[in-house]
């Protein structure tokens, strides 16, 4: 067992005497290491000025993959055995800067500069991944980045002057080190702290053997941590003081995702980045919530079951799982159960879940011939943002258009993400483009009890739960006044997208 | 790999920005015995503390002290005026998030594990949260604020049609990204030095004395730059401050406090939220005769600047239109929630939006388009004949008004007419997809209300190898002041920007100076610096003169060099050192007052403003009827800055502030509980307009004119507010968008969230 934590950072191996493990990468590089360039503006994941870039080995893909991630919500612990670039180090020198850096600078992108560090690092993890960006690529890239004096027009062209730089002018020169530190430290014996500081304990463990997660759990009642996009939040919002934790982050068996003809299996530790680009060309619905899903940082910390895990009635993969017909693994020391997903969820903040189990894996049927799948989520705001309905319709339809079986799944409508049986069991033997709507409505009213909060209220979660049905509806039996809310934004404005790429 | 680059245009700190190295409060190097604050928040709106038990904190680990009123030396009040700001609540409680006492420790940590142990016992009163709750019981803060002219309540009744109306106005946070933050360095005798994230060094220096109990030249007020303030560092900075600056002294040890995000939210003021009534009379072509608008302003627990805040939306209500008789009446409202305070525009977008719903609803009335109405109302330009000296209601002659040829430029480059008839025509066929578009003008007046505020001061050294040294009054926050006034001076002498060194504003260093607010940094900070620059240059010009025997006059500084009679002399480092030589004085302060300017308080009459901004804009947006959800399809801006000083930064100015006010309109929204708790108080609930927000087509130009016809500094005129109202082409595409699924008028609220747009169709 090791305690020492070792990473890379701006090209230098640092070795970290066992700390409190609930710091985070961003209170370590601003308070211990002087780095100030990476700034606060939430603390919890939401304004991307804390982005720093990381590499980190990803078992399910086989190499490192390079990813702009929020360190405000990432303890300092999961980043062992990383590589770290702040902006700090992305200066060639004092004189010579990054492209990326020459690019917010040439256009005039930043005002009062401090949400910039955070753009110009997102920027800089597109171009780890050898992405160029244009178009709503950089509207995807740039999601969870905020900025409140630039209107973001300037950014935009900044980084359409990186996406413009042919791929042999590219220079990722720093990576070919960071990565073989990466893989280097594979190697490495797990880590894990236990320190003790002012009366109070700190344990992190993180095993590399699937095998030492369930002792561990067995007999000590850690925390199970993930990407900690939920528990980051918890330490940094709530105040919570935790123990111990146990991160699944470094354990390469749960580090997978299978595809078959039948499905796809999802392990623990699958990022959701990962699993959107293995997944979103199979559910072309599932691509477009995942698109909204958090930001790019959000995506690429946070796991698929880890948003199923915590049970949150506001999660957004649940309801569209539980319309799919997925199921959980779940293990216990030798011992595994396998699950339908719904019945995970029993109540607001109880899962199926008892001391010493954790989830191993979720499984995904693949559309059959005749299924069709669609969701759709509605936020305040169109990206970053938590759903406040969340709706999921899987039907299964005969030749002639008839519904044979029906799943609809909702989030934000009840105490639990959930399904909802009325309407789905009303549904079946009758026809997809002669519905009923007057009794659907009716039985969607008999689901669903949602309640008023600070996302909505409860008369329009009612209203809308029932035009996201209907709206699924038109678009599956492909009525003319269907459509899709992102598309159809996209082509009403058709013209204008080009005519804004002229001007940019 | 490229290399560095110089440009005059770029922001000064540019390169500092995007290397991470630019320097705010929070990372200023401090030693390491500097202790860290962590503030205590009433959980109540109303009501009396009980008991207060704060030993248990003291006993923690890493706690060094934690204070309370009891501590303050002097007054215990942070308010920029009228004295009614508690740092500490004592005894009574007014707002739920007010600060009632403050953790000293080694790390924030320690304080985070502490405040668990504080114990408070409150007795709690019904708090008023709402504007209803307000207005049942009256709670006015000071008598009612009327702008009047012509008589309103006769006149109303000549007019051919009334319309009478409500539009909800709802606030705004103002989500800087960098928090509040101060750090107190005690220094010897003392002294104390004050770093802080502020708009105004010197009301933090009057603050500070005032809560330390000395004197002005005690205290030195620093601030390099803000992570972004749009109004929220005016007077929300002072209180950070003052607390920094009572655990210094106490402790003997420099301290430092930065608000986190959700401490933030929930201390500081934000825009006052509205409730604007209307009544309205007009002919059948729509030409307004006589209107009244009363605005209720919930304004928080105290004054703040909400008196001013509230003259200023009665000097915006009639926007560009003029309107011979007029009532605007503005209640100002007390709340027990945070003291709304002063955001980009400073109540002028709430009276204007309220005016531009009148008109909108004029035309629907009349089922006109609300740009015919805009125009049949607007002020006479100032090269139109017919013009003849026509007054605001407030009394100022609008001598430079460009409004109409402004929008007769704007709709033709638009395309306006031609896109809201095929827009109109497919609202008739889509069924759930509605299109809108409009058309909204500003006016915008420039100067602080309170004539004193119109002042500003510079200093310029000349070093004796030529290198220069710029400090003024204003800060900076992103706006640009630095670059721009840098430049001013640099080109007085006929140099380049980078050998013209920007230094943090001080109070050291310039005395008394105004807030940098009501979008007037350049006008006067840039003047103040051009003063002292040319008073230099003169002195310098005198010199050589008299070495080369010529006319002072025929000294030419330009790029770096001296030139007498088309012959190069030498450059400005070598007539730098000879002026040292020659023991020429080469250092200067500059003074600026704003010119022509006067307000009678009593009448409400004058000339409050030096002069005006104008701008519009068309917004094209989409509504999904099923949803409420929208999109901002395409703008086009034409907007008026004078002859720019620096059109890259004016252009971030308009764009940055148009996507605000797109903001305030569309998806930001605060919520209050019943009990005061503000429910919105980190991003994850408040939502600002994230990058996909911004407008899909965007087209923004300058409008080309003569420039300022007042004498400004190189005749450019004020940026920073204006741009924001132009938003409100926004918010009404959505009311057309609106109109094709309803017969009645659309009466809209805003923030015009998905949830709002939904339910106003039906
Ligand atoms: C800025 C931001 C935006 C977000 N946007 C969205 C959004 O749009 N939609 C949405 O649905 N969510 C959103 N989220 C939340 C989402 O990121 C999380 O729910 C995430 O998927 C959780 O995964 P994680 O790996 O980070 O879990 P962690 O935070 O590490 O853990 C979450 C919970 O799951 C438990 N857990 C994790 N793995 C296991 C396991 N294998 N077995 C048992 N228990 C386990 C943990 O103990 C913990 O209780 C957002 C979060 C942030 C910070
Ligand atoms: S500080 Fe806002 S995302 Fe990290
Ligand atoms: S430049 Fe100020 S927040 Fe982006």
């Amino acid at each position: 067992m090791r305690e020492n934590i070792s990473l890379m950072l701006n090209g230098n191996i640092e070795q970290i005497p066992p700390i409190n493990s609930a710091v985070t990468l961003m209170n370590w590089l601003r308070n211990n290491k002087n780095l100030t360039g990476t700034k606060e503006g939430c603390a919890e994941g939401d304004c991307g000025a804390c982005t720093v870039v990381i590499g980190k080995y990803n078992h399910s893909l086989g190499r490192v993959t390079w990813s702009a991630v929020n360190s405000c919500i990432l303890f300092l612990p999961m980043l062992d055995g990383c590589s770290i670039r702040t902006v700090e180090g992305l200066a060639y020198s004092e004189d010579e800067l990054h492209p990326v850096q020459t690019a917010f600078i040439e256009k005039h992108a930043s005002q009062c500069g401090f949400c910039t560090p955070g753009f110009v690092m997102s920027l800089y993890g597109a171009w780890c991944k050898k992405q160029k960006p244009e178009g709503s690529d950089i509207d995807n890239l740039f999601a969870g980045n905020l900025c409140r004096c630039t209107g973001y027009l300037p950014i935009k062209k900044a980084a359409l002057q990186i996406g413009a730089i042919p791929e042999e002018e590219r220079d990722t020169s720093y990576l070919n080190i960071e990565e073989e530190f990466v893989i280097q430290n594979l190697k490495n014996e797990p880590l894990s702290i236990d320190v003790k500081n002012e009366k109070r304990q700190f344990r992190f463990d993180a095993p590399k053997n699937i095998k030492m997660v369930g002792p561990i759990l067995q007999e000590k009642d850690p925390l199970i941590l993930s990407g900690a996009t939920d528990i980051g939040l918890w330490v940094t919002k709530k105040h919570m003081e935790i123990g111990h934790f146990l991160y699944l982050g470094d354990v390469k068996e749960l580090n997978f995702l299978n595809e078959n003809q039948k499905a796809f299996e999802i392990g623990a530790s699958v990022s959701h980045e990962v699993a959107m680009q293995k997944l979103g060309s199979h559910f072309e619905a599932l691509l477009e919530l995942w698109r909204r899903f958090g930001s790019e940082q959000v995506r690429a910390s946070g796991t698929v079951v880890g948003n199923i895990a915590n049970g949150s009635p506001i999660a957004d993969i649940s309801p569209a799982f539980i319309a799919l017909g997925a199921s959980l693994t779940i293990s216990h020391l030798e011992n595994k159960r396998v699950i339908p997903i719904q019945s995970f969820f029993i109540s607001y903040g109880k899962q199926d879940l008892k001391k010493g189990e954790f989830i191993k894996s979720v499984y995904v049927p693949k559309l059959e011939k005749n299924q069709r799948f669609e969701c759709f989520k509605i936020s305040r705001r169109f990206d970053q943002d938590i759903s406040a309905v969340m709706g999921a319709f899987l039907f299964s339809i005969s030749e002639d258009g008839f519904i044979e079986k029906a799943q609809i799944a909702y989030g934000g409508m009840a105490a639990i993400p959930k399904e909802a049986s009325n309407l789905s069991e009303l549904l079946i033997g009758k026809e997809l483009g002669n519905l009923p709507l007057d009794d659907c409505k009716k039985a969607l009213k008999e689901d669903f009890q949602p309640i008023t909060d600070v996302r909505a209220s409860r008369e329009y979660r009612n209203d809308v739960a029932f035009n996201l049905f209907v709206k699924a509806c038109d678009k599956i039996s492909g009525k003319p006044s269907s459509y899709l809310p992102g598309a159809v934004f996209e082509n009403v404005s058709g013209n204008s997208v080009t005519k804004s790429q002229q001007n940019v | 790999m490229s290399k560095s680059i110089v440009n005059e245009d770029f922001h000064d700190s540019a390169k500092l920005h995007v290397t991470g190295r630019a320097i705010y409060v929070d990372d200023i190097p401090v030693p390491s015995s500097c202790l860290h604050i962590l503030l205590g928040l009433s959980k109540i709106a109303n009501g009396k503390i009980m008991e207060m038990e704060l030993n248990d904190v003291k006993k923690m680990p890493g706690i060094i002290d934690v204070i309370t009123a009891k501590d303050i030396p002097g007054k215990n009040d942070a308010s920029p005026i009228f004295g009614d700001d508690p740092i500490f609540a004592e005894n009574e409680v007014i707002y739920n998030g007010q600060v009632i006492f403050a953790i000293i420790a080694e790390t924030l940590e320690h304080a985070k594990i502490a405040i668990k142990e504080a114990k408070i016992v409150y007795s709690e009163t019904p708090p008023i949260i709402t504007l209803a709750q307000a207005r049942h019981k009256e709670t006015l803060l000071c008598p009612p604020k009327i702008v009047s002219r012509g008589d309103f309540s006769s006149s109303i009744h000549h007019s051919d049609h009334i319309i009478e109306g409500e539009i909800v106005i709802g606030g705004q946070e103002h989500f800087y990204l960098e928090g509040q933050a101060a750090l107190a360095v005690p220094k010897e005798n003392k002294d104390i030095q004050i770093f802080v994230s502020s708009q105004h060094p010197s009301e933090i220096q009057h603050k500070v004395a005032a809560v330390l109990s000395l004197a002005l030249n005690n205290v030195s007020v620093e601030v390099r730059r803000m992570g972004g303030a749009f109004g929220g560092k005016e007077s929300q900075a002072n209180l950070p401050a003052c607390i920094v600056a009572i655990a210094a002294q106490k402790t003997g040890k420099p301290c430092k406090l930065v608000y986190d995000r959700d401490d933030d939210m929930r201390i500081t003021g934000k825009r006052h939220d509205f409730i604007s009534a209307y009544k309205v009379g007009f002919d059948a072509n729509g030409v307004i005769n006589a209107l009244r608008i009363q605005h209720d302003m919930r304004c928080g627990m105290s004054m703040d600047l909400s008196a001013a805040i509230a003259e200023r939306a009665l000097m915006h209500s009639e926007n560009s239109y003029y309107i011979p008789n007029v009532e605007f009446i503005a209640n100002l409202y007390k709340t027990n929630t945070p003291s709304n305070t002063a955001f980009r525009g400073f109540g002028g977008p709430q009276g204007m939006l309220a005016m531009e719903r009148v008109i909108d609803e004029i035309a629907h009335f009349l089922k006109l388009d609300p740009l015919t109405i805009r125009k049949r109302n607007f002020y006479l330009d100032n090269k139109n004949p017919m013009q003849k000296e026509q007054q605001t209601p407030y009394g100022q002659v609008v001598k430079d008004c460009i409004i109409n040829d402004l929008v007769n430029k704007l709709e033709y480059s638009s395309n306006y007419l031609s896109r809201r008839k095929e827009i109109e025509r497919f609202n008739k066929t889509s069924k759930l997809i509605k299109r809108g578009i409009a058309l909204t003008p500003v006016k915008f007046g420039i100067s602080f209300n309170k004539l004193m505020l119109n002042q500003a001061g510079a200093l310029v050294n000349v070093y004796s190898d030529g290198s220069v040294y710029l400090n003024h009054g204003g800060t900076e926050m992103g706006q640009g002041l630095f670059t721009k006034v840098r430049k001013i001076v640099a080109s007085t002498f006929g140099i380049l920007s980078n050998n013209v060194k920007i230094s943090a504003t001080d109070t050291n260093k310039v005395p008394n100076t105004s807030a940098t607010a009501a979008s007037s940094g350049t006008d006067l900070n840039g003047m103040a610096a051009y003063l002292a620059a040319f008073q230099i240059k003169e002195r310098m010009a005198a010199y050589l003169g008299h070495l080369y025997q010529c006319e002072s006059s025929e000294v030419i500084f330009s790029r770096g060099k001296i030139i007498i009679f088309d012959e190069e002399k030498m450059t400005f480092s070598q007539a730098a050192e000879k002026c040292w030589m020659g023991r020429i004085s080469l250092s200067s302060t500059g003074f600026y007052k704003t010119p022509d300017i006067y307000w009678d308080a009593e009448k409400g009459e004058g000339r409050p403003f030096y002069y005006f901004v104008y701008g519009a804009a068309v917004s094209e947006i989409v509504i999904d009827k099923l949803t409420g959800e929208s999109r901002v399809v395409s703008v086009d801006i034409l907007h008026d800055v004078g002859r720019s000083i620096n059109p890259s930064i004016d252009r971030g100015q308009i764009e940055g502030g148009f996507v605000q006010g797109l903001g305030w309109l569309s998806m930001e929204e605060l919520v209050y509980a019943n009990d005061g708790t503000l429910m919105t108080h980190s991003p994850a609930t408040y939502k600002i307009p994230a990058f996909s927000d911004s407008p899909i087509n965007w087209n923004v130009e300058f409008y080309k004119g003569d420039g300022n016809i007042e004498e400004t500094i190189n005749r450019s005129k004020a940026v920073g507010e204006p741009p924001f109202m132009l938003a409100m082409s926004v918010f009404f595409a959505y009311s057309h968008a609106l109109a094709s699924l309803k017969e009645s008028y659309p009466s809209l609220n805003s923030p015009a969230t998905a949830e709002q747009l939904y339910f106003t169709q039906f």
